[in-house]
Protein backbone atom coordinates (compact mmCIF):
# COMPACT_ATOMS: atom_id res chain seq x y z
CA UNK A 1 0.00 0.00 0.00
CA UNK A 2 1.44 3.28 -0.60
CA UNK A 3 -0.15 6.66 0.61
CA UNK A 4 1.07 9.75 -0.05
CA UNK A 5 -0.04 13.71 0.15
CA UNK A 6 0.83 16.56 -1.72
CA UNK A 7 0.29 20.41 -1.69
CA UNK A 8 0.88 23.20 -4.01
CA UNK A 9 1.44 26.41 -3.14
CA UNK A 10 1.97 29.91 -4.63
CA UNK A 11 -0.90 28.96 -7.08
CA UNK A 12 -3.68 30.44 -7.41
CA UNK A 13 -6.81 27.89 -7.59
CA UNK A 14 -8.25 30.29 -10.59
CA UNK A 15 -4.91 30.08 -12.56
CA UNK A 16 -5.13 26.01 -12.88
CA UNK A 17 -7.02 24.84 -15.77
CA UNK A 18 -6.65 21.09 -14.13
CA UNK A 19 -4.27 19.44 -11.89
CA UNK A 20 -3.04 15.32 -12.57
CA UNK A 21 -1.84 12.68 -10.46
CA UNK A 22 -0.03 9.35 -11.47
CA UNK A 23 1.52 6.56 -9.46
CA UNK A 24 3.98 5.61 -12.50
CA UNK A 25 6.61 3.21 -13.61
CA UNK A 26 8.93 4.26 -16.50
CA UNK A 27 11.82 2.76 -17.99
CA UNK A 28 15.16 4.29 -18.36
CA UNK A 29 18.25 3.80 -20.56
CA UNK A 30 19.19 3.48 -24.08
CA UNK A 31 16.07 2.17 -24.87
CA UNK A 32 13.07 4.12 -26.00
CA UNK A 33 10.85 5.27 -23.18
CA UNK A 34 8.25 3.09 -22.12
CA UNK A 35 5.62 4.25 -19.00
CA UNK A 36 2.69 2.28 -17.37
CA UNK A 37 0.05 4.30 -15.10
CA UNK A 38 -1.29 2.21 -12.01
CA UNK A 39 -2.61 4.72 -10.42
CA UNK A 40 -3.93 7.68 -12.23
CA UNK A 41 -6.54 11.01 -11.04
CA UNK A 42 -7.32 14.32 -12.68
CA UNK A 43 -9.04 16.77 -11.07
CA UNK A 44 -10.69 19.18 -13.28
CA UNK A 45 -11.38 23.13 -12.73
CA UNK A 46 -14.10 23.58 -10.87
CA UNK A 47 -13.45 21.00 -8.36
CA UNK A 48 -10.04 22.83 -7.76
CA UNK A 49 -11.73 26.42 -7.23
CA UNK A 50 -13.56 24.42 -4.28
CA UNK A 51 -10.61 22.33 -2.64
CA UNK A 52 -8.05 24.33 -1.10
CA UNK A 53 -4.37 23.54 -3.09
CA UNK A 54 -2.64 24.78 -0.22
CA UNK A 55 -4.08 21.83 2.14
CA UNK A 56 -2.31 18.95 2.03
CA UNK A 57 -4.28 15.85 -0.02
CA UNK A 58 -3.69 12.34 1.40
CA UNK A 59 -4.08 9.83 -1.55
CA UNK A 60 -3.41 5.98 -1.28
CA UNK A 61 -3.37 3.24 -3.36
CA UNK A 62 -2.18 -0.41 -3.75
CA UNK A 63 0.48 -0.95 -5.19
CA UNK A 64 1.14 -3.89 -7.65
CA UNK A 65 3.68 -6.70 -7.54
CA UNK A 66 5.29 -5.81 -11.02
CA UNK A 67 7.30 -4.35 -11.83
CA UNK A 68 9.43 -4.14 -9.75
CA UNK A 69 12.45 -1.06 -9.52
CA UNK A 70 15.33 -2.31 -11.12
CA UNK A 71 18.68 -0.93 -12.25
CA UNK A 72 20.38 -2.75 -14.91
CA UNK A 73 23.29 -1.78 -17.67
CA UNK A 74 20.80 -0.67 -20.47
CA UNK A 75 17.47 -0.56 -18.94
CA UNK A 76 16.04 1.12 -15.57
CA UNK A 77 12.45 0.68 -14.12
CA UNK A 78 11.92 3.67 -11.56
CA UNK A 79 8.65 4.33 -9.67
CA UNK A 80 7.41 7.91 -9.30
CA UNK A 81 4.29 9.72 -8.19
CA UNK A 82 3.76 12.41 -10.82
CA UNK A 83 1.98 15.67 -10.50
CA UNK A 84 1.15 17.52 -13.36
CA UNK A 85 -0.67 21.15 -13.40
CA UNK A 86 -1.98 23.03 -16.38
CA UNK A 87 -2.23 26.41 -16.23
CA UNK A 88 -4.05 28.43 -17.61
CA UNK A 89 -1.97 30.13 -19.34
CA UNK A 90 -0.86 27.39 -20.99
CA UNK A 91 2.24 25.88 -19.03
CA UNK A 92 2.58 23.01 -17.41
CA UNK A 93 4.36 22.31 -13.98
CA UNK A 94 5.51 18.81 -13.65
CA UNK A 95 7.09 17.39 -10.66
CA UNK A 96 8.22 13.70 -9.50
CA UNK A 97 8.98 11.95 -6.59
CA UNK A 98 10.34 8.94 -7.02
CA UNK A 99 10.07 5.83 -4.57
CA UNK A 100 11.27 2.21 -4.71
CA UNK A 101 9.27 -0.81 -5.10
CA UNK A 102 10.66 -4.27 -4.36
CA UNK A 103 14.42 -5.40 -3.26
CA UNK A 104 15.99 -5.79 -5.86
CA UNK A 105 17.95 -2.50 -5.89
CA UNK A 106 18.86 0.10 -3.32
CA UNK A 107 20.11 3.04 -5.01
CA UNK A 108 17.78 5.70 -6.30
CA UNK B 1 31.00 -46.61 -43.27
CA UNK B 2 28.00 -48.64 -44.74
CA UNK B 3 25.75 -46.48 -42.77
CA UNK B 4 26.27 -44.23 -44.69
CA UNK B 5 24.53 -46.14 -47.65
CA UNK B 6 21.94 -46.99 -45.19
CA UNK B 7 18.99 -44.70 -46.54
CA UNK B 8 15.93 -46.50 -45.82
CA UNK B 9 15.45 -47.56 -42.02
CA UNK B 10 13.96 -50.50 -39.98
CA UNK B 11 11.53 -49.86 -37.10
CA UNK B 12 13.29 -52.24 -34.25
CA UNK B 13 10.67 -51.70 -31.14
CA UNK B 14 11.06 -48.13 -29.71
CA UNK B 15 13.96 -46.52 -32.29
CA UNK B 16 14.65 -46.57 -35.83
CA UNK B 17 17.73 -48.55 -37.44
CA UNK B 18 20.18 -46.53 -40.23
CA UNK B 19 21.16 -43.09 -39.81
CA UNK B 20 17.87 -40.45 -40.59
CA UNK B 21 20.22 -37.81 -41.09
CA UNK B 22 21.39 -39.72 -44.75
CA UNK B 23 17.60 -40.48 -45.33
CA UNK B 24 16.75 -36.74 -44.07
CA UNK B 25 19.57 -35.10 -46.51
CA UNK B 26 18.38 -37.42 -49.13
CA UNK B 27 14.69 -36.87 -49.06
CA UNK B 28 15.11 -33.53 -49.52
CA UNK B 29 17.48 -33.57 -52.19
CA UNK B 30 15.26 -35.79 -54.28
CA UNK B 31 12.65 -33.25 -53.87
CA UNK B 32 14.28 -30.31 -54.43
CA UNK B 33 15.30 -32.06 -58.00
CA UNK B 34 11.77 -32.95 -58.36
CA UNK B 35 10.79 -29.35 -58.20
CA UNK B 36 14.04 -28.24 -60.75
CA UNK B 37 12.96 -30.93 -63.26
CA UNK B 38 9.61 -29.51 -62.67
CA UNK B 39 10.63 -25.95 -63.42
CA UNK B 40 12.44 -26.72 -66.35
CA UNK B 41 10.11 -29.10 -68.10
CA UNK B 42 7.56 -26.40 -67.55
CA UNK B 43 9.63 -23.26 -68.75
CA UNK B 44 10.73 -25.80 -71.90
CA UNK B 45 7.13 -26.47 -72.62
CA UNK B 46 5.36 -22.34 -71.81
CA UNK B 47 8.76 -20.76 -73.76
CA UNK B 48 8.78 -23.01 -76.81
CA UNK B 49 4.96 -22.06 -77.77
CA UNK B 50 5.26 -18.25 -76.80
CA UNK B 51 8.61 -17.56 -78.91
CA UNK B 52 8.13 -20.20 -81.44
CA UNK B 53 4.46 -20.63 -82.17
CA UNK B 54 4.77 -21.66 -85.44
CA UNK B 55 7.44 -24.74 -84.55
CA UNK B 56 5.26 -28.29 -84.98
CA UNK B 57 7.06 -28.99 -81.67
CA UNK B 58 4.84 -29.10 -78.68
CA UNK B 59 1.91 -27.92 -80.47
CA UNK B 60 -0.76 -27.25 -78.52
CA UNK B 61 -2.93 -30.56 -77.84
CA UNK B 62 -3.37 -33.39 -75.80
CA UNK B 63 0.39 -33.95 -75.42
CA UNK B 64 1.07 -30.25 -74.38
CA UNK B 65 -1.66 -29.59 -72.08
CA UNK B 66 -0.20 -33.42 -70.35
CA UNK B 67 3.58 -31.61 -70.45
CA UNK B 68 1.98 -28.75 -68.65
CA UNK B 69 -0.22 -30.70 -66.13
CA UNK B 70 3.09 -33.02 -65.55
CA UNK B 71 5.21 -30.07 -64.95
CA UNK B 72 3.14 -28.51 -63.02
CA UNK B 73 2.38 -31.39 -60.47
CA UNK B 74 6.19 -31.84 -60.42
CA UNK B 75 6.57 -28.20 -59.32
CA UNK B 76 3.79 -28.65 -56.42
CA UNK B 77 5.22 -31.85 -55.44
CA UNK B 78 8.82 -30.99 -54.96
CA UNK B 79 8.34 -27.55 -53.84
CA UNK B 80 5.65 -28.72 -51.30
CA UNK B 81 7.36 -32.23 -49.87
CA UNK B 82 11.11 -29.96 -49.97
CA UNK B 83 9.90 -26.85 -47.32
CA UNK B 84 7.66 -29.82 -45.57
CA UNK B 85 10.98 -32.03 -44.95
CA UNK B 86 13.03 -28.75 -43.98
CA UNK B 87 9.89 -27.73 -41.58
CA UNK B 88 9.78 -31.51 -39.97
CA UNK B 89 13.91 -30.42 -38.82
CA UNK B 90 12.81 -26.80 -37.73
CA UNK B 91 9.88 -28.28 -35.39
CA UNK B 92 9.62 -31.43 -34.06
CA UNK B 93 5.74 -33.14 -34.01
CA UNK B 94 4.65 -31.73 -30.99
CA UNK B 95 5.54 -28.43 -31.47
CA UNK B 96 3.90 -28.31 -34.95
CA UNK B 97 0.59 -29.70 -33.14
CA UNK B 98 1.38 -27.17 -30.35
CA UNK B 99 1.13 -24.51 -32.84
CA UNK B 100 -2.04 -26.08 -35.18
CA UNK B 101 -3.75 -26.27 -31.91
CA UNK B 102 -2.55 -22.33 -30.43
CA UNK B 103 -4.20 -21.15 -34.14
CA UNK B 104 -6.95 -23.03 -34.26
CA UNK B 105 -7.49 -21.14 -30.31
CA UNK B 106 -6.78 -18.15 -31.48
CA UNK B 107 -9.40 -18.00 -34.79
CA UNK B 108 -11.76 -19.27 -32.33
CA UNK B 109 -11.16 -16.25 -30.21
CA UNK B 110 -11.28 -13.56 -32.77
CA UNK B 111 -14.34 -15.41 -34.39
CA UNK B 112 -16.00 -14.90 -30.89
CA UNK B 113 -15.33 -11.78 -30.88
CA UNK B 114 -13.56 -11.75 -26.73
CA UNK B 115 -10.82 -8.99 -26.49
CA UNK B 116 -7.53 -10.06 -25.63
CA UNK B 117 -6.55 -10.52 -21.52
CA UNK B 118 -5.44 -6.61 -19.73
CA UNK B 119 -2.11 -5.19 -20.75
CA UNK B 120 0.52 -6.46 -18.65
CA UNK B 121 4.21 -5.61 -18.11
CA UNK B 122 4.67 -9.21 -17.62
CA UNK B 123 5.06 -11.63 -20.94
CA UNK B 124 2.10 -14.00 -21.27
CA UNK B 125 3.14 -17.23 -19.46
CA UNK B 126 0.25 -19.65 -21.06
CA UNK B 127 1.95 -19.52 -24.28
CA UNK B 128 4.42 -21.64 -22.87
CA UNK B 129 2.04 -24.19 -21.26
CA UNK B 130 0.71 -25.03 -24.46
CA UNK B 131 3.27 -28.28 -24.41
CA UNK B 132 2.87 -30.78 -22.06
CA UNK B 133 6.09 -32.47 -21.28
CA UNK B 134 6.69 -36.83 -20.61
CA UNK B 135 8.50 -36.81 -17.74
CA UNK B 136 8.03 -33.17 -16.49
CA UNK B 137 4.96 -30.48 -16.71
CA UNK B 138 5.87 -28.37 -19.64
CA UNK B 139 7.94 -28.99 -22.79
CA UNK B 140 9.31 -25.51 -23.50
CA UNK B 141 9.51 -24.57 -26.93
CA UNK B 142 12.71 -23.81 -28.62
CA UNK B 143 13.29 -19.80 -30.09
CA UNK B 144 12.40 -19.55 -33.47
CA UNK B 145 15.70 -17.34 -33.83
CA UNK B 146 17.65 -20.85 -34.35
CA UNK B 147 15.64 -21.84 -37.45
CA UNK B 148 15.27 -18.81 -39.03
CA UNK B 149 18.14 -18.68 -40.94
CA UNK B 150 17.85 -22.73 -42.43
CA UNK B 151 14.79 -21.34 -43.68
CA UNK B 152 16.12 -17.94 -44.98
CA UNK B 153 18.54 -20.24 -46.89
CA UNK B 154 15.94 -22.90 -48.17
CA UNK B 155 13.90 -20.28 -49.72
CA UNK B 156 16.52 -18.00 -51.30
CA UNK B 157 18.14 -21.87 -52.06
CA UNK B 158 14.98 -22.72 -54.11
CA UNK B 159 14.00 -19.23 -55.30
CA UNK B 160 17.25 -18.92 -56.89
CA UNK B 161 17.75 -22.25 -58.34
CA UNK B 162 14.32 -21.98 -60.01
CA UNK B 163 14.95 -18.80 -61.78
CA UNK B 164 18.84 -20.32 -63.06
CA UNK B 165 16.81 -23.56 -64.52
CA UNK B 166 14.64 -20.73 -66.30
CA UNK B 167 17.23 -19.04 -67.99
CA UNK B 168 18.85 -22.01 -68.78
CA UNK B 169 15.80 -23.36 -70.45
CA UNK B 170 15.33 -20.32 -72.45
CA UNK B 171 19.32 -19.89 -73.19
CA UNK B 172 19.38 -23.73 -74.66
CA UNK B 173 16.36 -22.91 -76.47
CA UNK B 174 17.60 -19.75 -78.32
CA UNK B 175 21.10 -21.66 -78.86
CA UNK B 176 18.95 -24.69 -80.25
CA UNK B 177 17.10 -22.21 -83.02
CA UNK B 178 20.24 -20.25 -83.91
CA UNK B 179 19.48 -17.37 -82.17
CA UNK B 180 23.19 -17.62 -79.87
CA UNK B 181 22.54 -15.36 -77.21
CA UNK B 182 26.51 -15.10 -76.14
CA UNK B 183 25.88 -12.30 -73.31
CA UNK B 184 23.16 -14.59 -71.24
CA UNK B 185 24.98 -17.66 -71.56
CA UNK B 186 27.90 -16.36 -69.86
CA UNK B 187 25.44 -14.68 -67.52
CA UNK B 188 24.66 -17.85 -66.67
CA UNK B 189 27.70 -18.77 -65.11
CA UNK B 190 27.78 -16.35 -62.31
CA UNK B 191 24.57 -16.98 -61.74
CA UNK B 192 25.50 -21.02 -61.34
CA UNK B 193 28.03 -20.02 -58.57
CA UNK B 194 25.76 -18.59 -56.70
CA UNK B 195 23.37 -21.01 -57.08
CA UNK B 196 26.08 -23.52 -56.31
CA UNK B 197 27.01 -21.52 -53.37
CA UNK B 198 23.41 -20.99 -52.10
CA UNK B 199 22.49 -24.83 -52.24
CA UNK B 200 25.97 -25.98 -50.10
CA UNK B 201 25.03 -23.04 -47.52
CA UNK B 202 21.51 -24.72 -47.09
CA UNK B 203 22.92 -28.46 -47.22
CA UNK B 204 25.55 -27.56 -45.11
CA UNK B 205 22.90 -25.92 -42.30
CA UNK B 206 20.27 -28.59 -43.20
CA UNK B 207 22.86 -31.31 -42.14
CA UNK B 208 23.91 -29.50 -39.30
CA UNK B 209 20.87 -29.08 -38.28
CA UNK B 210 19.57 -32.85 -38.24
CA UNK B 211 23.30 -34.18 -37.25
CA UNK B 212 23.03 -32.34 -33.85
CA UNK B 213 19.58 -33.67 -33.32
CA UNK B 214 16.77 -31.97 -31.47
CA UNK B 215 16.73 -31.09 -28.22
CA UNK B 216 14.01 -31.71 -25.67
CA UNK B 217 14.10 -29.11 -22.74
CA UNK B 218 10.77 -29.93 -20.15
CA UNK B 219 10.42 -28.05 -16.47
CA UNK B 220 8.46 -28.89 -13.65
CA UNK B 221 6.90 -25.50 -13.15
CA UNK B 222 5.83 -22.34 -15.12
CA UNK B 223 6.17 -19.52 -14.51
CA UNK B 224 8.83 -19.58 -12.15
CA UNK B 225 9.54 -17.80 -8.78
CA UNK B 226 12.48 -15.97 -6.89
CA UNK B 227 13.92 -19.07 -4.51
CA UNK B 228 12.13 -21.97 -5.62
CA UNK B 229 13.21 -25.44 -6.70
CA UNK B 230 12.64 -26.50 -9.88
CA UNK B 231 13.08 -29.80 -11.99
CA UNK B 232 14.61 -29.47 -15.34
CA UNK B 233 14.95 -32.41 -18.00
CA UNK B 234 17.24 -32.35 -20.99
CA UNK B 235 17.07 -34.95 -23.18
CA UNK B 236 19.25 -34.61 -26.81
CA UNK B 237 18.94 -36.65 -29.70
CA UNK B 238 21.57 -37.86 -32.92
CA UNK B 239 24.67 -39.15 -33.13
CA UNK B 240 26.97 -36.43 -31.65
CA UNK B 241 29.79 -36.42 -29.28
CA UNK B 242 30.12 -33.36 -27.54
CA UNK B 243 33.49 -32.35 -26.09
CA UNK B 244 31.33 -29.99 -24.12
CA UNK B 245 28.13 -29.65 -23.10
CA UNK B 246 26.47 -27.37 -20.77
CA UNK B 247 22.63 -26.10 -19.68
CA UNK B 248 22.62 -22.30 -18.27
CA UNK B 249 20.03 -19.86 -16.94
CA UNK B 250 20.18 -16.90 -18.71
CA UNK B 251 19.00 -13.09 -18.07
CA UNK B 252 19.12 -10.46 -20.51
CA UNK B 253 18.34 -7.05 -21.06
CA UNK B 254 16.85 -6.27 -24.82
CA UNK B 255 16.40 -2.51 -25.82
CA UNK B 256 15.22 -1.27 -28.85
CA UNK B 257 15.99 2.13 -30.06
CA UNK B 258 15.94 4.33 -33.06
CA UNK B 259 19.98 5.84 -34.04
CA UNK B 260 18.52 7.85 -37.44
CA UNK B 261 16.25 5.93 -39.31
CA UNK B 262 17.35 2.89 -38.72
CA UNK B 263 15.75 0.85 -35.62
CA UNK B 264 18.51 -1.10 -33.34
CA UNK B 265 18.08 -3.53 -30.86
CA UNK B 266 20.41 -4.35 -28.02
CA UNK B 267 20.96 -6.63 -25.41
CA UNK B 268 23.19 -7.46 -22.55
CA UNK B 269 23.18 -10.45 -20.56
CA UNK B 270 22.28 -9.93 -16.93
CA UNK B 271 23.35 -13.10 -15.28
CA UNK B 272 24.45 -16.42 -16.30
CA UNK B 273 24.08 -19.63 -13.60
CA UNK B 274 25.67 -23.39 -14.98
CA UNK B 275 22.50 -25.67 -14.10
CA UNK B 276 24.34 -28.84 -16.37
CA UNK B 277 27.95 -29.46 -17.36
CA UNK B 278 30.10 -28.54 -18.92
CA UNK B 279 30.47 -32.36 -19.52
CA UNK B 280 31.49 -34.56 -22.39
CA UNK B 281 28.88 -36.36 -23.79
CA UNK B 282 28.74 -39.44 -26.55
CA UNK B 283 25.21 -39.51 -27.91
CA UNK B 284 24.06 -42.47 -30.33
CA UNK B 285 20.60 -42.46 -32.01
CA UNK B 286 19.71 -45.43 -30.40
CA UNK B 287 19.99 -44.17 -26.96
CA UNK B 288 19.27 -39.94 -26.87
CA UNK B 289 21.20 -38.54 -23.98
CA UNK B 290 18.87 -37.62 -21.08
CA UNK B 291 19.57 -35.78 -18.26
CA UNK B 292 17.68 -34.42 -15.17
CA UNK B 293 18.84 -31.84 -12.95
CA UNK B 294 17.11 -29.26 -9.93
CA UNK B 295 17.97 -25.36 -9.31
CA UNK B 296 16.83 -22.97 -7.59
CA UNK B 297 16.05 -19.86 -8.26
CA UNK B 298 18.30 -16.77 -6.42
CA UNK B 299 15.83 -15.00 -4.47
CA UNK B 300 17.46 -11.68 -5.48
CA UNK B 301 16.03 -12.35 -9.33
CA UNK B 302 14.63 -10.13 -11.51
CA UNK B 303 11.63 -11.30 -13.01
CA UNK B 304 10.91 -10.82 -16.69
CA UNK B 305 9.44 -7.78 -17.74
CA UNK B 306 8.32 -6.66 -21.10
CA UNK B 307 7.24 -3.33 -22.67
CA UNK B 308 6.76 -1.84 -25.93
CA UNK B 309 10.59 -1.07 -26.48
CA UNK B 310 11.98 -2.85 -23.44
CA UNK B 311 12.42 -6.29 -21.85
CA UNK B 312 13.99 -8.49 -19.48
CA UNK B 313 13.94 -12.15 -20.67
CA UNK B 314 15.07 -15.47 -19.20
CA UNK B 315 16.42 -18.27 -21.33
CA UNK B 316 16.95 -22.16 -20.45
CA UNK B 317 20.74 -22.28 -22.73
CA UNK B 318 21.60 -25.33 -24.28
CA UNK B 319 25.10 -24.85 -25.52
CA UNK B 320 27.51 -27.81 -26.83
CA UNK B 321 30.59 -28.22 -28.80
CA UNK B 322 30.99 -30.89 -31.11
CA UNK B 323 34.34 -31.32 -33.38
CA UNK B 324 32.23 -32.87 -36.12
CA UNK B 325 29.21 -29.78 -36.27
CA UNK B 326 31.40 -27.33 -34.34
CA UNK B 327 29.49 -25.40 -31.72
CA UNK B 328 25.35 -25.04 -31.10
CA UNK B 329 23.79 -23.01 -29.03
CA UNK B 330 20.06 -23.83 -28.87
CA UNK B 331 17.19 -21.32 -26.48
CA UNK B 332 14.43 -21.73 -24.59
CA UNK B 333 12.92 -18.93 -23.00
CA UNK B 334 10.75 -18.97 -19.39
CA UNK B 335 8.96 -16.76 -18.02
CA UNK B 336 9.99 -15.48 -14.23
CA UNK B 337 7.23 -13.78 -12.28
CA UNK B 338 7.58 -11.85 -8.77
CA UNK B 339 7.63 -13.54 -5.72
CA UNK B 340 4.85 -11.68 -3.90
CA UNK B 341 6.10 -10.20 -0.82
CA UNK B 342 2.66 -9.03 0.70
CA UNK B 343 -0.70 -10.86 0.16
CA UNK B 344 -2.29 -9.36 -3.04
CA UNK B 345 -5.49 -7.29 -3.08
CA UNK B 346 -7.82 -9.01 -5.74
CA UNK B 347 -7.65 -5.80 -7.89
CA UNK B 348 -4.26 -5.29 -9.40
CA UNK B 349 -4.44 -2.10 -11.33
CA UNK B 350 -6.02 1.02 -9.51
CA UNK B 351 -8.83 2.13 -11.80
CA UNK B 352 -7.86 5.48 -13.77
CA UNK B 353 -10.03 8.23 -11.99
CA UNK B 354 -11.46 11.19 -13.29
CA UNK B 355 -13.01 13.76 -11.30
Amino acid sequence: MLEFEYVVNHVEPQSVEKLEVSVMWYTEGKGSEDIGIHMFQQVGREALIAISLDQPRRLSCSLPASPLSFEGRLLRIRWCVRLRLFLADGRELTTDKPFYLGHLTRDL
Amino acid sequence: MAKLFRLFGKKRGGRMSGWWVVGSVSEAAFYGLLFILGIVSLTTVVTWRVFWPASSILEIGFGFWLMVIASSSFVLIGLTAFLLQVSHVMASPELRSAMVDQAKRDHHRRSKGEADTAATSLPDATILKDSPGVKLAYRLAANQGDTATLAVSAAFGAAWNAMLAVLIVICVENHLVGNHQYFLTVLLVPFAAVSYFATRWFFRLFRRHIGVGPTTLEISELPLLPGNKYALYLCQYGRVTFEKLKVSLACFEETTYQQGTDVRTERHEMSRNVVIGPKQFVIEPEKPLELDCQFTLPLDTMHSFQSPHNAIVWKVIVEGEAPRWRTFCRSFPIVVHPRPVYPQPAQQRDDVNLT
